[in-house]
């Protein structure tokens, strides 16, 4: 990982279902927030050409990356009346079923939290320098592409 | 001039390489990309958009000594 002075999302393979809680958890204390919204990416067993897919490697631009994760988030504060916001983005192997984003929104209320969560998503698809290869279970790859 | 350029993806599999520094005629990222176009052919055929110093660009621009230029395929995150 290189030396950046922005925050880093990206976590080493698969995020786990105990960071995940873990997160929740540590919202608790946080008591003016009445509201959380939350985006989970899996991978999908897509099946191409008779090919199923086994896993997507996740490689990204990562100082461009994190610049463009942290414009997003900041555009995102500015935007909705957010308490707090986490994106973790997967870099590498992750296998289907598996999680490889995270987004996490919390406000005082249901519709900002819901609001920033969608907008974050579409975001983060449309603007993060993030590649993924799709990996066929006979080892063979193409490139996938966000719709 | 001398510019970095760094491929990602299926750009960087085609081309063979993820980085290099290469010697250049001329000061904008039209100039550079036909330097690399007729260096590899292949990316001709290809979807990419470039960054500069960490910035897309949506047009010719001039570049400087030094610069940072990446040609990024189509995203896929999320």
């Amino acid at each position: 990982m290189s030396e950046t002075k922005y925050k880093n999302v990206f976590v080493q393979g698969a995020i786990s279902p105990q960071k995940i809680a873990d997160s929740i958890t540590h919202h608790q204390v946080k008591t003016q927030i009445g509201a959380h919204d939350i985006f989970l990416g899996q991978v999908r067993a897509d099946v191409i050409n008779g090919k199923t897919v086994q896993g997507i490697d996740y490689s990204a631009y990562e100082e461009m990356a994190l610049k463009t994760f942290h414009e997003i988030r900041e555009k995102a504060f500015d935007k909705f009346d957010l308490t707090c916001m986490h994106i973790y983005h997967s870099i590498g192997m992750v296998k289907t079923g598996e999680i490889c984003l995270f987004v996490f929104t919390s406000s005082a209320h249901r519709k900002e939290a819901m609001d920033a969560c969608r907008w974050l998503v579409e975001e983060i698809k449309a603007k993060a320098p993030v590649f993924g290869k799709e990996v066929f279970e006979d080892e063979s790859h193409q490139w996938k592409v966000n719709s | 001039m001398k510019v970095k350029v760094l491929y990602f993806a299926q750009v960087a599999e085609k081309v063979g390489c993820s980085k290099e520094e290469i010697m250049m005629e001329g000061n904008t990222t039209e100039d550079l990309l036909n330097y690399l176009k007729n260096k590899y052919a292949v990316l001709n055929d290809m979807t990419f958009k470039l960054a500069v110093d960490q910035t897309l660009i949506h047009e010719n621009i001039s570049i400087k000594d030094g610069t940072e230029v990446a040609l990024l395929p189509p995203f896929a995150g999320g």
